[in-house]
């Protein structure tokens, strides 16, 4: 996973070398203000290689002040992940409103971002324990149960701590990566199983943590300058 | 750009150590082995260790081992079938070693009734044991003088004690 990560950091700096010719500035340059829309580009490539994994994210945002922009993420995923002794299937939706900060200081005419953000998201999706083998003493036979059980109207929600890039590689194309870190605050577990994977927050881990990314291009539809 | 460096250096800091979780190996209790312990049946009280003793189970092939079936033990742990709801176990007194003519074997039947629990991500399903049976089946000449249940109904739900006591 780091793997993509780094080459994709690779892409989007000297994507926004390219990008760095722009317009000759003015004595008193406005920034563009508008709603950027755009999609994940990761899960439906990983699809595309991957029979276990279907799902879509949308994501927008809209700037509000120099620095700020409200932003968010909406999607649903189908999912299957195999564990040693289990395996079980997600089926959900999610979406996630928050905001966003640029960190990074352009020159002018410029719009890159350097993303610290928050989010606060909200997941509904079901789950299914497709078959599982006790953990016991492999001396006696180990018996697997295939009857699967489905648990339905499950739900959780959590918050996002983000960090990313966005980069300006075309006149109003954005490429974007981001990292997240995430808390459960709530979520409603099935008996005798656990919420392993919730759509959106990806991998549950023991102490309810665990981490996202996303892959998005965008477009910046400019509303007016200010 | 200095107050940036420094929230990322921490991001990655605060990432690195959530990350240290024990998670991928399990470490929990998984489905828990029956544990039988020795006793003197003149002197009920004591314990009292079994020479070289053979455990099998029917229908498996091979003895059962592990380290707590040694030369000389008073407790043993071994494993009940999750695939019946009866387990048969051969005990057979001084079967480990050359001496075929001292072996002296005797059967214990466990009738028990199996509920699957989750128990967490690395780990899966364990099974637990209720309303655990115990019956010695009686031959010519029974090495065991008789087997007790500690506790009525008799549930098998852990290793911590335990379950069954023989004396002999």
């Amino acid at each position: 996973m780091l793997k993509y990560t780094i080459s994709l950091l690779f892409i989007l700096i000297s994507a926004s070398l390219f990008s760095q010719e722009k317009e000759s500035d003015t004595t008193a340059y406005k920034d563009r203000y508008g709603i950027r829309v755009g999609i994940d580009l990761f899960n439906p490539i990983y699809s595309f290689f991957d029979d276990d994994r279907k799902g879509l994210e949308f994501v927008a945002d809209y700037r509000v002040s120099k620095r700020f922009y409200i932003a968010t993420e909406f999607g649903y995923i189908q999912n299957t992940d195999y564990e040693d002794y289990y395996n079980y299937s997600t089926n959900g939706s999610y979406i996630k409103l928050g905001v966003d900060f640029n960190a990074y200081k352009n020159w002018i005419g410029m719009e890159n971002m350097i993303v610290v953000g928050l989010r606060y998201s909200f997941s509904a999706f079901d789950q299914t324990l497709n078959e599982y083998t006790i953990n016991a003493d492999p001396f006696l036979p180990l018996r697997t149960t295939e009857s699967s059980t489905h648990y339905d109207n499950l739900n959780a929600q959590w918050i996002e701590f983000v960090l990313g890039l966005k980069v300006e590689v075309l006149h109003n194309i954005f490429l974007g990566l981001s990292f997240r870190r995430n808390q459960m605050i709530s979520s409603k577990e099935p008996e005798n199983f656990k919420n392993l994977y919730v759509p959106g927050f990806n991998k549950v881990y023991l102490n309810d943590n665990g981490s996202s990314f996303n892959y998005t291009v965008s477009y910046l539809i400019p509303l007016y300058r200010k | 750009m200095n107050k940036l460096k420094t929230i990322v250096f921490f991001f990655i800091v605060i990432s690195s150590l959530l990350s240290c979780e024990k998670d991928e190996i399990c470490l929990e209790d998984n489905t828990p082995l029956l544990i039988i312990r020795f006793y003197n049946a003149e002197n009920p009280d004591d314990l009292k260790k079994v020479p070289q003793l053979k455990v099998q189970i029917e229908g498996i092939e091979g003895n059962y081992e592990n380290s707590t079936i040694t030369v000389l033990t008073d407790s043993i742990a071994i494993p009940i079938k999750v695939t019946e709801d009866i387990t048969k176990f051969r005990l057979t007194l001084n079967g480990n070693d050359e001496d075929l003519d001292n072996d002296n074997e005797d059967s214990l039947i466990l009738n028990y009734i199996m509920e699957d629990e989750y128990v967490s991500r690395p780990c899966g399903y364990k099974t637990l044991y209720y309303d655990v049976k115990t019956n010695l089946m009686e031959d010519d000449d029974n090495w065991i003088i008789y087997v007790e249940a500690l506790a009525d109904p008799l549930n098998i739900l852990n290793e911590k004690e335990a379950h069954v006591k023989i004396y002999h």
